[in-house]
Parts: C-alpha cells; structure tokens; sequence
C-alpha cells in the first residue's frame, strides 16, 4: 500500500528519538509486550517501513491527532492500517524537514506513553514551528489498538496559518531561507501565472477540491492534460448540459494561447504528487470482473495510465470524478466529436458497462 | 437543459474560435529564479512563500493578465504583483509597499469586469490562494477563506445542513463579492437585501501591516467600512467570519420564456406582483438574444425574455404554494418556453448558471431602481442601437429591507444591470460607448450604483453614488484615519 512512502513524513508525524533504533525481532506465537510492540512500531517507522508498521497496526485501531481536522490535515481520527497510511501521506504532504526528540517510554499496563517533541516545516507556509508532544499508545495482543497524539496543536495550526509568531524564535522560517532548503523555489513561470485561474476549483496545489467538483490534476500526463485543455478551447469538450464541466469551456480559453496551454500543464506536472490508490492491492468486485480487463488493456494493469495509448491515469482521480465521466461518456457529453479520437474509443467502450452499479464499482475499484 | 441554454450557445462556439497570442514566448522554463538580487523584488520575495514579479520580468504580462477573469485585458500596469500564500506573507507585503512608497490594491478572483484593482503604479496582492473553510455547525457559522468561491462555500455548507447568501454565479469569489456588499441569493429573507449583512467579522491587514479582527465589537468602524468598502476598502481581508442559515430543503423554482412584444407585462408583473411574493421568493427577470436569430435583427425579433423564480424552502408543498400569485398571473400562459416544477439545489443552480455568465469579453453596468418600468422603458428605448453581439439586461426584485449601518448604503426595491459581451477587440469601443450612453440616460430614474458591477472605467465621477453622502464622507473620514499615509490605492479614479 505505501510502502514507497518517503521516510521524512514518516518520522515527522511519529517523531523518533535517535536512541531507539536496534529493536528485538517480535517472536512468533507469543504476544510482544507493550513497551516492545510501541519501540517495534517507531523503528518500522524509521526505516519507512510500511509493511512492517502495518502489521502492528490492529484491524480495528483508532489513530487520533488532535486538532481541527478541517484546519489540520492530519487532526482527527483515523481508523485500522488503511487509516494510518493515510495519515502518514497527509503528513508528508504537507510537512517537511522534521526533527523528532523522545524523552522517555512510560508502561503502565498496556498503555505506553511517550512525551516529546517535533519540530517541521510547514510547507504551504515555510513556517518552522517546534511542539510539545506526548504520544498515548494502547497495545492489545502484540498489536495497536490505539493511538493518541496530544501535541500543541494551536502552534501547528498557526503555523500552518502563516502565523510567523508559530515560528521557531518568533521568526518566519521563510525570512532566513536556504539553509536546509526548507522553501519551496521561488516560481514566476507563465505556468504559476495562467493556474492562477485553475485554482480556485482544482485547489492551490493542484489536488482538486471536493466542494468544486475538480478532480486531482496531479500525476496525470502532460500529454493528457494539454489534450484536454485543447478539447475544452475547442468545443471538443464541456457541454453546456456537462454540469460540473462546462465551466472549464472559459477557464481554458482564458489560458493565453497553445504556449500558454503548455507553460500551465508543465507547471501542473511538476506539483509534488499525493499517493495514487492502491488499485493493485484491491480485490476486483465480481460485479467488474469482465470488464476491468478491457479497462486495464489502455489504463493499465493498476489504472496507473498509458500515455502512449492516450489513456490516463485512473488511480489518480477521485471516484467521483471517475463516475461521473463515464456517465459523461455514455450520455454524449464527451468523447461526441469526431476529432476527439481518444474520447470517441472511450466513449465506444463506456457503452459497454452494463449499468450504474457497474460504473460506482469501477470507479471505487480505480478512484481515491 | 440548462436554464439559459439558448442565449450562450453561440458565445460558447464563438470563444471557441478564437485565439488568443500568448503574451510573451513562453520558451523554456522561466521560472524558478529569483528576482535580481539587491532589487526591491528580490527584498521582499526572501520574506515571503508567495511569489513576487514586477514590471520587466520575462513573465510580467502573463502574470498581469492571468489576474484579469475574463478575456478583455484592461491596459493597465502596476509594478509589482505579490501572489500571496499566507495572512503573513500579506503583512510582509504590505509593510513593504509601506516602506518603498508604493500604494496598494487587491485582487482575488479578479471578475471585477472594471478590472478595478488594476492600477498603473504600486503593488497589486493576489490573495486568491487564501482558501479553507471551516464550519461551526452549532453556532451556524462559518471561517472562510477570501479565495473560496460562492459554489464551494454552498457546497460544503451544505453537509451541515447550512447555506449562505452566495453569489448567483458560482466561480465568484466571497472576496470581492462580499465587500462590495453582495447581490446574493435570497437575500431578501436572509441578510437584509445584502450578503455583507452575513458577515460577523473579518479578518484584515490594515496600512500598519498589522493583523486585526474587525467586527461589531472589535475595530467597529473598520468593521463598518468592511461591510460595503469594496474597492475603497484601507486593507486586505484574509479571512470572512460568516453567519450561515437552515439550507432549504429545496430551491423550488420555474423558468418562463418570453417573446419580446411580453416585454410591458413583465416588467409590470416584477413590479407590481412580485414584491406581494414571500421574502425567500427570488425572481429574476434576463433579457437576452436567441442564439438561432443573427445579430442584427430589431430586438423584437431577436431577444427573449427569461422570467425566473426560485423559492428557498422547507418543502415542495411549501414552494407550489409561495409561487402560486406569479403563477396565476395570466402572463404565464404567454410564454413560448418553460421549465415548471423544479425541485433544484444549490448545485443544479449553479449549474444551470454557469451558461448565463460570459466568461469572453465583457463589461456592464449596473443600477438602483425604485421604478422597473421606467428604467425598463428607456432601456427599450436604447436597445435597437446596440453594437454589442450579445448584450443581456438583468432586472432582480431586491426587497425593501432597511440597510443595517455600513458603508453598504445603496439599495432600491429592483437591482438593473446590463451586460455588453462581444468577441473580437474591435467590437469593444463600441459596446463601452452604447453602454454609457444607456446608464447616463438611465440616471434620472437610478438610485445610485452597485460598486461591484457599475462601468468603474466610464463613470468614475459616478462612484460616489453607489454610497449614500454620508457613508461617503465616513468611509473617506475613515481612510484618512486607518491608513493616513496613503498606502492603499482609493477608489478607481481617485489614484
Ligand atoms: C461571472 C460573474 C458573476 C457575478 N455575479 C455576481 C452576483 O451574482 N452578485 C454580485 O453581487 N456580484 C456579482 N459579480 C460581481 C462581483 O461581485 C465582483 O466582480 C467582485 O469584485 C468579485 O470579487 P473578486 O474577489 O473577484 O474581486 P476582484 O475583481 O478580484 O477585486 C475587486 C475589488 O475588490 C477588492 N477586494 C477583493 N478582495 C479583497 C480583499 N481580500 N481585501 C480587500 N479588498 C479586496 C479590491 O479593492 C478589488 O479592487 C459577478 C461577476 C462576475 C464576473
């Protein structure tokens, strides 16, 4: 699942304390205890290994940050290995730079409680910020069953606010920039310039946003994105009856002209990409079993795309985005111009879905 | 089929067409550098995440144009432009145009079709990337982001069971939309005729470079000056603190098509009827071409008129029965169209409206009226002589809330606006001329000005009248005390 996951998120969320390295194997048959299972946890954490951590991940756990989830990426709760995963990804996506210390391992019981600190950079905002943190673990059969994370939140949540009074010695991290590389580079390109225009639909960084009905535009090839901006300018794309793409018609000819196509889907293709779904790891529903095959013929084995064959990534798209483009396929709001050649074969192949069952598994099977 | 399907269908092809030269070679990859160091640029880009670009630099025009929302390009060049990612980074900029002697303006979704916040010196901030919204369900409010657009907001407010009296074009930003007071949706039952009446507080970045809340208790009269400043406002709002309402249960509407010869009737209806209807009845009357009848033909033959209501109800029961006095107008068996019994929602409105909203080369202008039928008939009078290939009249019942105090001080019982759109620059001139001839005529029956839609650019001398003469005076008393040095630009014309 994400075990690509790179390790600086990793150690950012869970902060480790550089001591706690060489670790005990877990024996076989017999539960570890607490204080083992916890150690076990932070060094598959810090060797990124996600497979190992995911396996003292209880099926059942609850994972909680607190903090306002909608403020805080990674604030709330979160359930089981999946939900864990996830967390990590949000952390590594927005975080960078982390600096973990941990002052001790309390046991009591089946409880481990781990006071320290963390230190990251936020990256929307390059706000360095330093917090107090203790971290509640509660272990049930050599697994995790729970997972508390109390830390200041208030500070993370300025600092991701750009509120530079978060910042480490009051400063803004971004006032003393290169040291470490915390910043992202400064970006003037023509490309920045016209998604300036996409943003307030497909969000600042490019992963869409829910309440617009965009879909995530990262991950998607160069060549697929510039082919559908180029539909949309001519009228090969967004019927006015296409209700959440219609509204694309003017964003795209408000890009300046086919260079102004390619400076904007250069600058999209070089947004750092959130994981794409774990599509290989997901059991085919029977209901999509005949048909996924034909999927996989152009998108690939895992929807990961096939730029050659014109076909997008799928596992890089929202499932209700997915679903609803092929409702646009079948219904003639895309794909109905003959010089849309790729729409037109996927079009010809999303007749063949027996029906709307069929098309919600199909994107829930690809989608995120 | 989209409500207003017909009239933007040959704009839609027409856009289509035509293409616009890029800017300047967009050769390589231009980006990624710094600004020169030891240049005022490079000073203030090492203090902030956002980016900074100033006059010269190899993408300047692509960057001036991209804050410019529609096609039409006003010529105007300020010398630096700040696109901000953080309060912070604001503050940052703001100090520093402070410090250099520049003057300030702000964009965020840049529809202003005046393009008012484009001025040919100083800095121009870009907060568009100022989003998130976060919802306290309980106390039906709102933190919202100047960035987040009126769809979204709906949207999202929507999982709580909530709504806000958002733009009636989805991709507008709450930004400048709100401050320049807000023609929104139901706002006769929900805000007193304006959306800004939702706003609790802001947050907003004054002269100083400081970071302060404004609301009824704190900074009262910058709170004051929030509520309706628009484009004279002395700051950068950062974040809206909005009250929410109960969303409806459904918006439950019907969409009348007329031929022109209903014009009379119409209007009488809008002004005799509809102000008997409900306060959470809004209806909308457009005016505007039928895309299968070529340019050129008198109005009678060309235009139609759109007769629109929508209900912001508990039930369906509930709207049958709150449209049934327009219903019963015999009007309605007039028309040649119609779309009855429309249980919508928030996104099916926006949906529907996207269409009505060119997103090509546009302008418009926009009034008060107390009396629709007079303002109607020297619009009639006007509509055979104009050059713009399409040109669409709104006239929008408003209510007769009195304003709560704020620099929001303008309203009548109808709001009129008039919107030139055509496709190629040379058609431009012309349509700006017609279209100041028409609002000039139409003074002696306007009660002032909306400041978010009125011709900025062919009325300056006018701006005042969007105010009442004495939140003219307090607006203007407030800048000299909130921002005494000038950092901020006035009004357009004014710097
Ligand atoms: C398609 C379309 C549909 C529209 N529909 C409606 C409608 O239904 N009802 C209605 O009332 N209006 C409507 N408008 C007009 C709209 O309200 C104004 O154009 C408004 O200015 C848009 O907000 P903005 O954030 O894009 O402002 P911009 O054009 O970016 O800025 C306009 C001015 O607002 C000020 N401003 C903006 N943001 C800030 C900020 N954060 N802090 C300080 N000052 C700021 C600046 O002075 C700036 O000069 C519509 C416009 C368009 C293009």
């Amino acid at each position: 699942m994400t075990s690509k996951l790179p390790k600086a998120g990793i150690v950012a969320a869970l902060v480790l304390l550089s001591g706690v390295g060489a670790q005990q194997a877990l024996t076989a048959g017999k539960p570890a205890d607490s204080a083992t299972v916890v150690r076990e946890l932070y060094a598959a954490f810090e060797r990124g290994d996600m497979v190992a951590l995911e396996q003292l991940i209880a099926p059942d756990a609850t994972w909680t940050y607190y903090g306002p989830p909608d403020k805080l990426p990674f604030g709330g709760t979160r359930h089981g290995p999946k939900g864990v995963a996830e967390f990590f990804a949000t952390v590594d996506e927005t975080l960078e730079n982390p600096v973990a210390v941990q002052r001790a391992f309390i046991v009591s019981g089946d409880m481990v409680a781990v006071p320290g600190t963390e230190e990251s950079t936020v990256r929307k905002t390059g706000i360095r910020y330093k917090a107090d943190l203790v971290h509640v673990f509660k272990v049930r059969d050599g697994k995790i069953v729970s997972f508390e994370e109390f830390i200041d939140s208030g500070k993370v949540l300025l600092a991701f606010q750009g509120d530079g009074s978060a910042g480490i010695g009051g400063a803004r991290a971004a006032s003393a920039p290169a040291a470490g590389g915390a910043r992202r580079p400064v970006d003037r390109s023509a490309g920045k310039a016209a998604f300036t225009t996409c943003l307030g639909c497909h969000g600042n960084d490019g992963q869409g946003r829910a309440y617009m009905h965009a879909p995530d535009l990262t991950g998607l090839d160069a060549e697929y994105l510039a082919r559908q901006l180029t539909n949309y300018r001519t009228g090969k794309r967004g019927k006015l009856d296409d209700a959440h793409g219609f509204q694309m018609v003017g964003r795209a000819t408000a890009i300046p002209g086919p260079d102004g196509v390619k400076a904007v889907v250069s600058y999209i293709t070089a947004l750092p990409k959130p994981q794409a779904a774990p599509v290989a790891n997901r059991p085919v529903p029977a209901a999509i079993r005949a048909i996924v095959p034909t999927c996989a013929a152009c998108h690939g084995a895992a929807g990961e795309g096939n730029a050659a064959l014109q076909a997008p990534a799928l596992d890089r798209l929202d499932a209700d985005y997915i679903a609803r483009q092929l409702v646009n396929f079948r219904t003639g709001k895309r794909g109905y111009h003959a010089d849309d050649v790729a729409g037109a074969t996927m079009a010809a192949s999303a007749q063949t879905i027996p029906d709307r069952k069929a098309i919600d598994a199909l994107a829930a099977y690809y989608g995120k | 089929m989209a409500r207003f399907a017909l009239w933007s269908r040959r704009r839609f092809l027409n856009a289509a067409a035509v293409s616009v030269p890029a800017a300047v070679a967009l050769s390589a990859c231009q980006g990624f550098s710094r600004p020169k160091a030891g240049s005022d640029a490079a000073a203030l880009q090492e203090r902030i995440a956002g980016t900074v670009v100033v006059k010269g630099d190899e993408t300047y025009e692509t960057w001036r144009e991209a804050m410019i929302w529609q096609r039409a390009k006003a010529n105007r060049r300020p010398d630096m432009i700040v696109q901000v990612e953080s309060a912070g980074d604001v503050q940052e900029a703001v100090r520093f145009a402070a410090a250099n002697g520049m003057k300030v303006t702000t964009r965020c979704g840049g529809h202003s079709m005046a393009a008012c916040f484009l001025r040919d010196t100083g800095m121009l901030i870009d907060v568009s990337r100022l989003d998130g919204i976060a919802v306290d369900k309980a106390a039906k409010t709102a933190v919202v982001g100047p960035g987040v657009f009126c769809r979204g907001l709906a949207e999202r407010l929507a999982e709580d069971g909530l709504a806000f009296p958002g733009a009636h074009c989805g991709t507008v930003p709450i930004s400048g939309f709100l401050l320049g007071g807000g023609v929104g949706m139901n706002t006769n039952a929900w805000s007193s005729g304006m959306s800004v009446f939702a706003v609790n507080a802001v947050d907003i970045v004054t002269a100083d470079g400081r970071l302060l809340r404004a609301s009824a208790q704190d900074n009262a009269d910058l709170f004051w000056a929030a509520r309706g400043g628009g484009p004279g406002l002395f700051g950068v709002v950062v974040k809206f603190h909005l009250q929410c309402f109960d969303a409806p249960k459904v918006i439950w509407g019907a969409t009348y098509v007329f031929a022109f010869d209903a014009l009379d009737e119409v209007t009488r209806v809008m002004d005799e009827v509809v102000p008997r209807l409900d306060k959470d009845v809004e209806t909308l009357v457009a005016i505007a071409a039928a895309p299968d009848v070529p340019f050129g033909e008198p109005p009678e033959k060309r235009q139609r008129i759109y007769l629109d209501v929508n209900a912001f109800v508990a039930s369906e029961a509930e709207g049958r029965r709150k449209l049934t006095p327009l219903l019963d107008q015999p009007l309605i068996a007039r028309a040649i169209e119609r779309i009855e019994n429309r249980a919508g929602n928030f996104d099916r409105y926006y949906s529907d409206n996207e269409a009505s909203f060119p997103q090509g080369h546009w302008m418009g202008d926009a009034v008060w009226v107390d009396d629709p039928q007079a303002a109607m008939a020297v619009l009639k009078a006007h509509m055979p002589e104009c050059p713009a290939p399409r040109a669409t009249p709104v006239l929008l019942y408003m209510g007769t809330n009195p304003l709560p105090d704020a620099a929001c001080s303008r309203i009548a019982r109808f709001y009129l606006a008039y919107y030139m759109e055509w496709d190629e620059p040379a058609e431009e001139a012309a349509s700006r001329a017609y279209c100041l001839k028409v609002f000039n005529a139409l003074k002696p029956v306007a009660r002032g000005s909306y400041i978010n839609e009125m011709d900025q650019e062919g009325r300056p001398q006018d701006i005042h009248e969007c105010y009442s003469p004495q939140a003219w005076k307090r607006l203007a008393a407030l800048r000299g005390q909130w921002d005494p040095k000038g950092v901020f630009h006035g009004f357009y014309g004014e710097s």
